[in-house]
């Protein structure tokens, strides 16, 4: 869809880039003009990222071509990249804070036509587009010692020394605070002045319609839509986002849960930024639901011990364990299972067996005769159907279901009665995945609750029954999974998608 | 556009925090702090023999290996390696010299092995990602064995130009002072006046980083052990010179040392942080406490004691958290 008669300065055809067996890009297009400010737009994990990384010479793409000025162009290095003249500001910046302003700017590129540029012509030229860009920032400045707004502007400024016509912002808004949103939108729209092409990556609908021209909405690593900003609205974009069907994949839910199991009043953790209530009833599966780092795991992590609560209150079946640490927690029927299972979760090397009795031995006093479970953990392993010719294999050499399994089967073999779990189905396939949703929905059906954060919307939906929306450290809202729409989610998450859509 | 104020010109505290070049050698200013306190008291308490000429002139014959080999180590910590081999390289460097060779060929022959070292040293650590301790363990045993098959007792000859560039005076200076301020003078000259001292500050802190802004990281950490086991054969060369003869051990106790001496001058393990000119206060500082302790009448185990500990004082002084990064 071309919106103006200029033939596009960046062009994206067909590219495609997997990762192992998982695919991240199918055949993705984007077109940028010079002067405009180009939105891209999806949820996490639709593949954005992954795509300007292939635009800024990060990764290499399995196929497709990227076109600059007509030009079809391939990068092996993000050098290449900065060299064609495409700049990125990625969220995690690639400035060294030990170095100051102008070493940043200049690092790589110290030597102009075989010779060095001395320090004062370095100084100079650093001053000079930090004035360019109306920053006042010293040149001799430490980078480590810039707000990381002044870092994003000092990222931008060396996209502006090496002349780039093409800007790509990755969720720069995350990290800055109202006003430096304020600075950031006023450089962007003074570069798109200059003729410069500029992607702004962000799922902030706000932000969006504030400062881009055009806006491209990817799904699950696909293209979906490109149309100008003007010409759709906030409905139409959350529409493109999410539009999937959900998959059958899920059991039944529960008709009616029993008593509370667990019930937080009030609790303030040290990391937490606002008190969280919430209850758990027995049969019951709770889904939170919010974008990226919106606080949950410090959620589940409050709830599990690992960070002490500064004030309120935590019960478990009436029982105040509010004071007590995560260990004594799991002996009293909490069980956790962390996001990157490989890292937290499980011992790689041990066998599913010994993997499986750290939560039994949990309750047992420092020192006591570790028992044999071989048994019981015989039963769990049928329970769960862990696909392994017996408890002696060590987890290692597991699939990603498998291991998700062995953690399950220790809460299991553990006597948890609440489960607080992390993205149960990351990194498993989708065989895998409903095998995870049987599993856990049965462990709820034995009177126990588990809370559940995922990334994935279309999952918290099919597997909970009740959603609770997390918006910078709060609940914000809770609804019955049975009404919930992806786009009900999404509208509760987005922070200030409210005075756009009205 | 909202301008962003400008920051007040910075205090003289703040600038070691703020301005990025004082902030890396915020370590050299404690440590030269240090350095005065101990030499105000020894003008207080052993006055006349510390800061006599033969002393003054013994110490700085006695501290021009460790000045070689600590510079070296600096580079290898700021690109947050660890270079544990230089021990064994001076000791080589030391049986090379005094093999039944022409002179000529011998110191050549030397630094040609010393360098082989450090490119064996740098490719384990960077192309086979074994850890630097680890890696440089392993060829501190190796080169250590050669040096002992080389020479397996102290003896033999040394090339008679060292001798004469390593003992006496010249100027009426000893000439371990040529040695030191050579040294400190390349090393402070290639750390902070070329682009490759800000490439290796860069790929201290962040290899990743540096390589995503064109530096090649890989080669500079390579390079950084090259120079270490460098100096190392240069201080070999000095004591072989020194001593007249060779000897297989004579650098045993100098590899750790080496370490002790970046880190008492504020150069963090981490890499990044730091610098040769942090690095003349941290040696002074071994230097001047045996030294000291020896006119004071103390007994010489106690200045492992007090060396051990002053490690343990610096490295937690110099964290990494602290410096903020």
């Amino acid at each position: 869809m071309d919106m103006t008669s200029q033939p596009p300065l960046i062009a994206v055809d067909d590219l495609s880039k997997s990762f192992g067996p998982v695919k991240a890009l199918t055949s993705m297009r984007l077109v940028g003009h010079a002067g405009k400010v180009h939105a891209v737009m999806g949820e996490n994990g639709a593949g954005k990222s992954t795509l300007m990384k292939l635009l800024s010479g990060v990764f290499r793409p399995d196929s497709g071509i990227v076109r600059l000025r007509g030009e079809v162009v391939a990068f092996g290095h993000p050098r290449d990249a900065q060299n064609a003249g495409i700049s990125t500001i990625f969220q995690e910046f690639s400035l060294l804070p030990n170095l100051s302003v102008a070493e940043n700017l200049f690092l790589g590129r110290e030597i102009e036509h075989g010779r060095t540029l001395p320090a004062a012509t370095r100084r100079r030229r650093t001053l000079d587009v930090l004035g360019e860009l109306d920053l006042r920032i010293d040149p001799d400045r430490r980078v480590g010692s810039l707000s990381v707004g002044q870092q994003q502007m000092v990222e931008i400024a060396k996209g502006v020394m090496a002349d780039a016509s093409v800007f790509i912002f990755d969720e720069p808004t995350a990290a800055l605070a109202s006003h430096e949103v304020e600075t950031l939108f006023a450089l962007i729209r003074r570069l798109s002045a200059q003729g410069k092409c500029v992607f702004y990556i962000s799922h902030r609908l706000s932000e969006v319609f504030a400062i881009c021209d055009d806006v491209t909405i990817m799904k699950d690593g696909a293209f979906v839509s490109c149309m100008p900003t003007a010409e759709t609205t906030v409905d139409e974009v959350i529409q493109g986002m999410v539009g999937r069907p959900i998959e059958e994949l899920f059991e039944p839910r529960v008709d009616r849960p029993g008593p509370v199991l667990l019930e937080a009043d009030a609790l303030v953790g040290a990391r937490a930024s606002a008190p969280l209530s919430l209850q758990l009833r027995a049969g019951e599966i709770v889904g939170v639901a919010g974008l990226e780092g919106q606080g949950q795991q410090q959620l589940m992590r409050l709830l599990a011990g690992f960070d002490p609560a500064r004030s309120g209150k935590l019960d478990l079946e009436g029982q105040p364990i509010t004071g007590r640490p995560a260990r004594q927690r799991m002996a009293d029927g909490i069980g956790f299972v962390p996001e990157s299972r490989k890292d937290d979760g499980l011992f790689l090397s041990l066998d599913i067996g010994d993997n499986m009795a750290t939560a039994a031995l949990a309750r047992r006093p420092f020192l006591s005769w570790a028992p044999r479970l071989g048994g019981r953990i015989a039963d769990v392993m049928a329970r769960l159907s862990v696909k392994a010719p017996d408890a002696r294999t060590p987890v290692i050499d597991l699939s990603g279901g498998n291991q998700q399994k062995v953690v399950l089967g220790r809460w299991l073999l553990g006597g948890a009665r609440v489960l607080l779990c992390e993205e149960p189905t990351r990194g498993v396939d989708v065989g895998a995945k409903r095998e995870i949703y049987r599993q856990l929905r049965e462990f709820a059906r034995d009177g126990r609750a588990i809370l559940v954060t995922s990334r994935e919307l279309p999952e918290l939906i099919g597997l909970c029954d009740r959603l609770l929306v997390i918006r910078n450290g709060a609940i914000v809202a809770e609804m019955d999974a049975r009404a919930a729409t992806e786009d009900a989610l999404l509208r509760a998450a987005l922070p200030d998608v409210e005075s756009q859509a009205a | 556009m909202t301008p962003q104020s400008r920051p007040a010109r910075p205090g003289a505290l703040a600038r070691f925090s703020q301005d990025a070049f004082w902030f890396r050698q915020r370590g050299a200013a404690l440590s030269f702090a240090i350095l005065l306190a101990m030499l105000l008291l020894l003008a207080v308490v052993v006055p006349h023999s510390f800061y006599s000429a033969t002393n003054l002139s013994n110490l700085a014959g006695q501290l021009a290996p460790l000045f070689l080999v600590s510079l070296g180590q600096t580079f290898v910590l700021l690109g947050a390696g660890f270079d544990l081999s230089v021990g064994a390289v001076i000791s080589l460097s030391s049986a090379i010299l005094t093999l039944d060779l022409a002179g000529p060929v011998k110191i050549p022959l030397a630094l040609a092995a010393a360098a082989t070292v450090g490119l064996v040293n740098g490719w384990g650590c960077v192309y086979l990602r074994v850890h630097p301790i680890i890696m440089t363990l392993a060829t501190s045993s190796i080169v250590q064995g050669v040096a002992l098959l080389l020479l397996p007792t102290p003896g033999g000859v040394a090339p008679p130009i060292l001798v004469c560039m390593a003992s006496g005076t010249f100027l009426g200076l000893p000439v371990g002072l040529y040695w030191i301020v050579a040294a400190c003078a390349a090393a402070i000259w290639a750390v902070h006046a070329t682009t490759y001292g800000i490439r290796l500050y860069a790929t201290g802190q962040n290899p990743l980083a540096a390589w995503m802004s064109g530096v090649q990281a890989p080669r500079i950490r390579v390079s950084t052990y090259v120079i270490s086991a460098l100096m190392a054969a240069l201080a070999g060369a000095y004591l072989t010179g020194r001593l007249a003869s060779g000897d297989p051990n004579v650098g045993s106790a100098l590899g750790l040392d080496s370490v002790l001496g970046a880190a008492l001058g504020g150069t963090l393990l981490s890499g990044g942080v730091g610098g040769p000119i942090g690095t003349i206060a941290g040696v002074l500082i071994i230097g001047v406490l045996n030294n000291g302790l020896n006119l004071a009448g103390v007994s010489p185990y106690y200045q492992f004691i007090v060396k051990g500990s002053m490690l343990v004082l610096a490295v937690s002084l110099f964290r990494r958290k602290e410096a903020g990064l």
